[in-house]
């Protein structure tokens, strides 16, 4: 019973250097051990759930596409999936490579970027600049072609918004090229004695554990889980691309794998990003209809959509009313589904290494923020319990 | 009271002198990521502003030692500093100085860390036990190779004499003999901890205690601190200049080169490893200062003990 | 297991030129490239008020002005680009400022211009 008075409360958050974003995370720390710990979220949320239902699905569309900035198209393709299933409309083939197209691009630099915040939390500013820097390359050709560098708005119902020409795909081939090449000292620099000591059996997920806690993306991934949604239940281009890209599986479940299983990720995706640019088909991107006529032929109906966005799986519930606009929306990202897996690594975890631990699983706290209730006829506001959000949370 | 005024003196040449290679070092620091970078004299303008603010002393802090450890940190490392310039312009001769001078050093950062911790903010309490371990273990095979440097110079503690030394054999005691190039080699694995920078920065970490000790410490006392730590490095590469890598010229010249030397030494050991190596846990800070530097600080001391009775 | 792998990268930026730019852009500003979404240009002659804008605008940037136009207030635009899209005679277009920092909020109202 002495050492119960040894415990200290550690707050982490909501304002903290190694949050990019506030979430609260209380520690229960023995000496420098993490004993326990509890997570609050509701500090950004946005009602975007609820915003959706009061406007029109052509709206509903650019609104989601700002769910998330990092996977700004992971959420308007999953979006628009649901509504065109709806719908029973089919995009022309050549949309749906750009989709993949545009998709994996995304997840490139959303890896990119992860690997840059990863290593800024361990100190290693440099590889922060290295990173980023690489990821310059991605974004500037989805800059060219989407006309933004994040928020990249190629979507729409049945095809995509633009269309690549032969000086896009170009720039799109070199670009990758160059990142191929600029990964290999990515890889080496992760293997440098002072970072990988860092990463190295820290919040271990066990296979059983991410099986059991539903952890979705490169988290379960990383702890042995085969499962890949691009390869598992295919959309967009994929199930023609099957052949094209392997899933990679490591089974350390610590954050030296979980970099691994994104940084392998990433050269995959430019493996990927080659076949598309290969094998794109001639052809239309868009249906020939006006977009509010399709959206006004959407019938009253219901639809779960996922897809494999760079954190992991995404799945959308969408119920149309049959006159253009939603009855529910229902988001769940990636990170709401990793926070039990989360807890579960930083329990018994050291103090310094809470931040590896936190960033090793691609945190989007805004993304995650729809588990705050307010139950309307008590007027009162309650936060899910783990228990709750343990059993998928969705 | 010549040795007081000239060391009054010489303070703020040596604090001019640490500003510009702090300056120097985010300069290069920024090059080095391919950052354009903050201009060479940002130091003085960060100075300036942090001068101009306003005191904020939290209500859980023991205002005594908040308001105070700042001014006495500074104190000791600009005293520090310029004892070890004053002699090496004039030659003169103290008994013992290199122990004050050490001693000064050590109190700086103690101060520092004392005075933060002091806030009562759990994230500098933290920092303080994680500072109190490392700084521990990095002075002791720091000692260890300046004991070496006067062991060389026949057993005194005295800078003069180790300079002496070297002015007459006419190079640094790192150039003539193994064990002095292995206690400067100790000397320097143990500066990145000195200058509180990755991979060593695990008192000060943002990412993890949140600035450390100086997460209440705002406007003047900020300045002071950052004075402290700019100074404090800067001046035991200074000692590390003139300990081992002296080089015989007329006293003022030799000043100059000896200035020049330490912002080399310090660009080698806190710019570069700060740049490219990441930051390790507290424990491993220690179990690495205990283990490398320490060990062959014993060698260098043991070889020149052997060295020395073998000349007697 | 190697130690100061980011070096050699480090020592090759050290010698190279920065990659930053500094800001204010000088003469040499970076070239938008064709097609980006930045702040909106209104024909209002061409306009013939069909109001399809306004009903897929998401962030209602878009209000109803005189005479059948239309006025965009940037400030609330989130520049998707729908507007432009689905104009039936292109009245709408995005050009490829992306400077529009302004102290007076009318610099933000785009409409007819009697």
């Amino acid at each position: 019973m002495t050492r119960e008075r040894e415990l200290m409360r550690v707050p982490f958050g909501p304002i903290h250097p190694a949050l990019k974003e506030p979430v609260k995370l209380t520690l229960l720390v023995d000496g420098e051990e993490v004993v326990d710990v509890s997570i609050e979220l509701g500090y950004v949320h946005r009602g975007i759930e609820a915003l959706a239902e009061t406007r029109n699905i052509v709206q509903v569309l650019h609104l989601v596409e700002r769910v998330c900035g990092i996977c700004s198209h992971a959420h308007p393709l999953c979006f628009i999936q649901a509504i065109e299933s709806i719908g029973g409309i089919e995009p022309p083939e050549r949309a749906l490579y750009i989709r993949s197209l545009v998709a994996e691009l995304e997840r490139m630099q959303s890896h990119l970027m992860w690997l840059g915040v990863m290593s800024y939390q361990a100190g290693l500013l440099t590889l922060f600049m290295y990173a980023l820097r690489v990821r310059e390359g991605i974004l500037d050709v989805l800059e060219e072609f989407t006309g933004n560098r994040v928020i990249k708005e190629v979507n729409t119902i049945g095809g995509v918004r633009r269309d690549l020409d032969d000086r896009i795909i170009a720039r799109m081939r070199s670009a990758v090229k160059e990142l191929r090449r600029a990964l290999k000292l990515l890889i080496e620099a992760v293997h440098d004695k002072t970072l990988e000591s860092r990463l190295e059996g820290v919040g271990v997920l066990e296979h059983g554990e991410a099986v059991e806690l539903c952890a979705v993306g490169p988290v379960a991934r990383a702890s042995g889980v085969d499962f890949d949604v691009r390869r598992d239940d295919p959309y967009a281009a994929y199930s023609q691309l099957r052949g094209k890209f392997s899933v990679i599986v490591r089974r350390g479940g610590d954050a030296l794998s979980r970099t691994e299983v994104r940084i392998l990720e990433v050269l995959e995706s430019t493996e990927l990003v080659e076949a598309i640019l290969d094998e794109l088909p001639q052809g239309e991107v868009r249906l020939g209809k006006p977009l509010l006529r399709l959206s006004r032929e959407i019938p009253a109906g219901e639809d779960v959509s996922r897809v494999e966005a760079p954190r992991g799986e995404l799945l959308y519930y969408v119920r149309t009313d049959g006159r253009e606009f939603l009855n529910r929306l229902r988001i769940r990202t990636p990170t709401l589904a990793n926070f039990p897996a989360l807890m579960a690594m930083l329990r018994g975890s050291e103090l310094a290494d809470v931040p590896i631990i936190l960033s090793s699983i691609d945190p989007c706290i805004a993304c995650a923020e729809r588990v705050t209730l307010v139950d309307a006829r008590e007027g009162a506001r309650r936060t899910v319990r783990l228990s709750e959000l343990r059993r998928g949370g969705g | 009271m010549e040795l007081h005024l000239a060391t009054a003196a010489s303070a703020p040449i040596v604090l001019l002198v640490s500003l510009v290679y702090e300056g120097v070092d985010r300069k290069l620091r920024a090059r080095m990521q391919g950052r354009v970078g903050p201009p060479l004299l940002q130091p003085f303008y960060d100075l300036v502003k942090l001068f101009s603010k306003d005191r904020i002393i939290p209500f859980t802090a023991a205002y005594p030692l908040f308001n105070y450890a700042p001014l006495l940190s500074a104190s000791c490392a600009l005293a520090g500093g310029a004892l070890v310039f004053v002699v090496l312009v004039t030659g003169l001769q103290l008994a013992g100085d290199l122990l004050l001078v050490f001693y000064l050093l050590s109190s700086s950062s103690l101060l520092a860390m004392v005075g933060g911790a002091s806030s009562g903010n759990p994230y500098a309490a933290i920092s303080l036990s994680r500072g109190l371990s490392v700084l521990l273990s990095y002075k002791l095979p720091m000692l260890l190779s300046v004991l070496t440097a006067a062991i060389k110079a026949g057993g005194t503690l005295s800078l003069a004499s180790v300079i002496a030394l070297q002015a007459e054999a006419g190079g640094g005691i790192a150039t003539l003999s193994l064990g002095g190039a292995l206690a400067l080699l100790a000397f320097m694995l143990c500066m990145p901890a000195e200058g509180e920078v990755p991979p060593f920065d695990v008192t000060t970490a943002k990412t993890e205690v949140v600035h450390g000790f100086l997460i209440e410490y705002g406007g003047p006392h900020l300045a002071l601190v950052k004075i402290a730590k700019g100074v404090s490095r800067f001046s035991t590469a200074l000692l590390a200049a003139s300990l081992f890598l002296y080089t015989p010229a007329r006293p003022p010249l030799a000043a100059m080169l000896c200035l020049l030397e330490a912002m080399c030494i310090a660009v080698l050991t806190i710019t570069v490893p700060g740049t490219v190596l990441g930051r390790v846990k507290p424990s491993q800070v220690v179990r690495f200062c205990l283990v490398a530097p320490t060990s062959i600080a014993i060698l260098s001391l043991a070889i020149s003990l052997l060295e020395a009775g073998g000349l007697a | 297991m190697k130690i100061g792998v980011m070096l050699r990268d480090a020592l090759r930026r050290l010698l190279g030129r920065p990659l930053t730019i500094g800001y204010p852009l000088k003469p040499e500003r970076p070239a938008t490239p064709r097609g980006y979404r930045g702040m909106i240009a209104y024909d209002w002659e061409t306009c013939i008020g069909c109001m399809l804008c306004l009903k897929v605008c998401p962030s209602g940037a878009v209000s109803v002005a005189d005479r059948r136009k239309v006025t965009f207030d940037v400030g609330r635009c989130i520049f998707c680009g729908q507007c432009a899209e689905i104009c039936p005679v292109g009245a709408v277009r995005l050009t490829s400022e992306f400077e529009m920092v302004a102290v007076d909020r009318s610099a933000y109202r785009v409409g007819p211009r009697w």
